[in-house]
């Protein structure tokens, strides 16, 4: 299995649009086989979606996204794991280990994707 | 004293809960140390959450990675003023914003860290989407009289589940146009999902559409839901539906006629209440003559038919369209680019764009490349641009201290540009060339004189003296 992850530096991106690396890891039986990174212009999702299809990526690993971008990339059969905060390193290892990365989500996540269960304040 | 700090730190607690916009402040180590509650209210997050995490968890704004106004205000010491960007909250909603930074410094001027204040323009944009409605619909904004027949038609073109064709040159915003009828129907809240048929051969394209089950394939391990189970209640584009093969246009027709579709290697079929809308930039009548398009497939998805204007038809769009991504990118870049100079304006108005509206874009975002502040001018246009149009001049490109064309000067240009045109073709005759323009002849005439356009005093139809020259 290939996992993608949009990265700033040692961190996961803050927000999917403005992202512009990928880091791109092979996962064999939970263990981390390598790394690349790709440049990548996240703002176009049509594009980011044929890099992840080029590569054969079944996950990805981001931080805040739009719904639209999120909507298009699951309906092109990604799974999605979106508003992840955190070092990459440390959630790459929760995320090999089975854990659950919602100790690593952003505040004020809604929980919304598959399910939309949606309670948040705003406006 | 302590009496007087004690009520300055109240009354300024006081003012920071009062006001409208967001207000926070980061540490050295960009940790939240304070958060307004209109702050709670746009970015949907809770004092609680916010305090002691990082500044770009909780802000999620789109300059926060490249170009982040506190990063630089705390590097520089200078404040930044009215930055424009959006952020994303917990709703997966962007929020269009406007930010100002500056140092936080204490009263022996030590610096403490940064605060940030900002506002959400949602409001405005949604004000200055109601002011331009007539102009605009859905991500599309026009000016001409053929996009508005389709604005006015499109919300009972939304309101209906029948299947909705769109023709249109490559670029002239097939997609747009087919995510507005989306987001104007009953299924806005499910999913609009697009797909280029164009681009996939024939197996793989079913694959992605109907999904497939596992061992349908070598390399088939497990069921796949396709794009028609992913869109159900919502909406799926097929575009480029003028590129697929035969045997594919057989599998799609039982689709839309029987409403069910059947995935790779399954045995059941499954309902489907996605609505379909088809896409293409070819001449459908023209590909059954050749026997390239099924007639039964074309009388299955012609049910609604729209044809989207190239942007060489109405050229009146183009100001709008510069002016629309212009503020695009400078959201995107950061950039205070204010404009274009009309030296550049005409260049673009003279332009035929065989890319349509993608064209105008790439074009913008190339002089963003090469443009970096104040306005866009021909040297930061793309070289096939750069040649003076003989045919036009430009009452603007006269006077060189004039430092920007407004609207209505670009608008006006190009009417002239398009009645003058108009007549050549027909010879000067005003009452062709009016029913050529889409207008009445009373109208070309009120148009001629208001432009104070020279003509030839004979009409070429019938003689009559039309203009007189003033």
């Amino acid at each position: 299995m290939k996992v993608a992850v949009t990265v700033w530096g040692k961190r996961i991106s803050p927000v999917f649009d403005a992202a512009s690396t990928l880091l791109i890891v092979e996962v064999d039986n939970g263990v981390q086989r390598g790394g690349t990174f790709l440049k990548c212009i996240c703002e176009n999702t049509a594009g980011v979606i044929r890099t992840l299809r080029a590569a054969d990526i079944e996950v990805l690993i981001t931080g805040a996204i739009c719904r639209e971008a999120a909507d298009s990339l699951e309906a092109a059969g990604v799974r999605l794991i979106p508003f992840v905060a955190g070092r990459v390193d440390h959630v790459l290892a929760d995320f090999l280990e089975g854990k659950s990365l919602t100790g690593c989500r952003m505040p004020g996540w809604c929980g919304g994707r598959n399910g939309r269960s949606r309670k948040c304040r705003g406006r | 004293m302590t009496v007087d700090n004690n009520f300055s730190d109240s009354a300024q607690k006081v003012i920071l809960e009062s006001i409208s916009d967001g207000v926070f402040t980061v540490d050295h180590n960009w940790r939240i140390m304070s958060f307004n509650r209109a702050a709670e209210e746009i970015t949907g997050i809770s004092r609680q959450e916010a305090i002691g995490r990082y500044c770009w968890e909780v802000f999620r704004a789109n300059m926060c990675e490249s170009n982040c106004a506190l990063k630089r205000t705390m590097q520089e010491g200078k404040s930044f003023i009215s930055s424009s960007t959006y952020i994303i909250n917990g709703r997966e909603e962007r929020v269009p914003i406007t930010v100002s930074t500056a140092q936080l410094v204490n009263a022996e001027g030590e610096i403490l860290g940064g605060v940030e204040t900002f506002r959400d323009h949602s409001l405005v944009e949604e004000l200055r989407r109601e002011l331009s409605g007539q102009y605009q619909m859905g991500d599309m904004v026009s000016r001409s009289q053929a996009m508005n027949k389709i604005f006015t038609i499109l919300p009972q073109l939304a309101e209906s589940d029948s299947t909705v064709l769109i023709q249109g040159e490559t670029g002239t915003g097939k997609e747009l146009l087919a995510r507005a009828i989306h987001s104007l129907s009953k299924r806005k809240e499910n999913s609009f999902i697009a797909i280029n048929c164009g681009a996939l051969p024939d197996n793989l394209l079913e694959s992605e559409l109907f999904g497939y089950k596992a061992g349908a394939f070598t390399g088939a391990e497990k069921d796949k839901p396709g794009l028609f189970a992913a869109a159900e209640s919502g909406t799926i584009l097929l575009d480029e539906i003028g590129d697929t093969s035969a045997a594919f246009q057989v599998r799609l027709l039982r689709v839309l006629e029987e409403r069910e579709f059947q995935p790779l290697g399954g045995v059941e079929t499954v309902p489907t209440s996605v609505r379909v809308i088809a896409a293409t930039n070819r001449d459908l009548e023209d590909m059954i003559d050749t026997g390239d398009f099924r007639r039964d497939l074309y009388y299955r998805i012609n049910i609604l038919r729209l044809r989207l204007p190239p942007l060489r038809e109405r050229l009146e769009d183009v100001p709008l369209l510069i002016e629309r991504f212009i503020e695009r990118m400078k959201l995107r870049s950061g950039l205070e680019i204010r404009g274009v100079t009309p030296e550049a304006m005409t260049l673009l108005l003279n332009h035929d764009y065989p890319g349509n509206i993608r064209e105008l874009e790439n074009i913008i975002e190339h002089c963003f490349v090469l443009c970096r502040s104040g306005e866009i001018s021909p040297d930061h246009l793309p070289p096939y641009l750069r040649k003076p149009a003989e045919h036009v001049k430009k009452q603007s490109c006269q006077q060189p201290g004039l430092r920007k064309a407004s609207l209505s000067e670009t608008v006006n240009s190009t009417e002239e540009e398009a009645i003058l045109a108009a007549l050549e073709r027909n010879s000067m005759n005003r009452t062709k060339a009016a029913a050529e323009l889409g207008m009445h002849k009373s109208t070309l005439y009120r148009k001629i004189r208001k432009l104070n356009l020279a003509l030839p005093e004979q009409d070429g139809r019938t003689g009559h003296s039309l203009v007189s020259s003033q």
